[in-house]
């Protein structure tokens, strides 16, 4: 021990000097320890009666939600098998492309409804796939077109889609693949009947028959 | 039924313990929290606990040992503890035992005051180690079967902790 060693050792002899336990904390301890323990069929009880009262809390509450639940009939369970029976008729496809005086091009997309469906509220919409090093993935930013009148069964209309396609950086997006995709109602305007339907398209020759021309 | 080698039961080794080791536990806490109602406290929990650990002692150490180890436990989750006393209460309690506590005649004196402040600011892993080593002057190897640590991490923890008090003891003109 040095100097300081020592005057450290000194000062906290020094500081607890006189302190010690009274006589009412050395009772405090024997009464703690005298105290009946808590039996374990008291401790039971109460468990018991928490957990009644949990329960019965619980099914107050979930009651009326579960009675809710019922009479939404149909919502929220999983779509019938049939649903998109037949939908392979309807087709997304881009027929032309043409670079207009501004700098921005327009695409001309053919939509197709070659189904026995009524097609209502649809929005139409078309993305550029990323790039990737060993291939490519869809592309989170879309351009959507609302077609703002229902699809006839049979019909086919032409929807021209005008992109600023000078926002885009060639390294990152490939022009050349076009992802179209519509979400709308099937023949009835309810939550249930949403549909959604996706194709790609490819400019790239002998990839695809669905090469559009560029104007 | 029998404790240990004397045939004390339960209660009486509970005695034994107030008796021989009551007052220096509580030293001992005070010294590591600088709070003499929370070392009040923190002793009579101690002694309760030890009382109902009895069973599961297995003897591997002494009983002053043991109780140390506990105390020094105790007095670490004390501080860990982030309670509504600490934030609201804690500042009224030092003033009313400073006011009131006889045992505050005895440490009215700066410099060792100054020395507990610094002393109660260190990190816990040095503040053990230099209280077991300067006020309970036990060896390293004691404070090794205190704290169950290795030998050499309490060589280390002294040096390290011995200079950081007195770093800060000097940055705050103790005298002594």
């Amino acid at each position: 021990m040095d100097e300081f060693d020592r005057r450290i050792s000194k000062e906290m002899k020094r500081r607890v000097k006189g302190i010690s336990m009274t006589e009412q904390e050395k009772q405090q301890v024997y009464r703690e320890i005298s105290r009946p323990p808590v039996t374990n069929k008291k401790r039971n009880i109460v468990i018991w009666t928490v957990a009644t009262a949990a329960a019965a809390l619980f099914l107050l509450l979930a009651l009326p939600l579960l009675q809710e639940s019922k009479t939404e009939t149909g919502l929220g369970s999983p779509l019938p098998e049939d649903f998109y029976e037949g939908m392979e008729g309807l087709q997304l496809r881009v027929l032309s492309e043409k670079e207009l005086e501004n700098g921005e091009t327009e695409y001309m997309i053919e939509v197709n409804n070659a189904t026995n469906r009524l097609i209502r509220e649809a929005m139409l919409y078309m993305s550029f796939d990323i790039k990737l090093e060993n291939g490519r993935a869809g592309n989170q930013f879309k351009q959507p077109w609302r077609l703002g009148h229902d699809l006839e069964a049979g019909q086919k209309i032409e929807v021209p889609m005008v992109v600023d396609t000078r926002l885009f950086d060639s390294n990152q997006i490939d022009r050349n693949y076009i992802t179209l995709e519509l979400i709308g109602y099937l023949d009835e305007l309810e939550p249930r009947k949403i549909f959604h339907v996706g194709q790609g398209n490819s400019n790239v020759e002998g990839e695809s028959d669905r090469q559009w021309k560029k104007l | 039924m029998q404790y240990d080698e004397e045939g004390l039961d339960k209660k009486e080794l509970l005695e034994s313990f107030i008796h021989d080791y009551g007052d220096e536990l509580k030293r001992i806490a005070y010294l590591y929290l600088n709070d003499l109602s929370e070392s009040e406290d923190i002793v009579q929990e101690v002694l309760i606990k030890s009382y109902h650990q009895l069973d599961n002692f297995r003897h591997d150490s002494t009983y002053k040992t043991w109780l140390i180890r506990m105390t020094i436990n105790q007095c670490k989750d004390y501080t860990k503890r982030w309670s509504i006393r600490n934030i609201f209460y804690r500042k009224e309690l030092e003033e009313v035992q400073d006011q009131n506590l006889i045992e505050n005649i005895y440490i009215e004196q700066e410099s060792s005051y100054e020395m507990s402040q610094q002393l109660a600011k260190l990190p816990p892993k040095y503040k053990e180690v230099l209280i077991l080593y300067y006020y309970q002057e036990l060896t390293m190897k004691e404070i090794s079967e205190v704290l169950q640590i290795n030998h050499n991490t309490v060589k280390s923890r002294l040096l390290r902790g011995k200079k950081v008090l007195k770093d800060k003891l000097e940055r705050s003109d103790w005298n002594g």
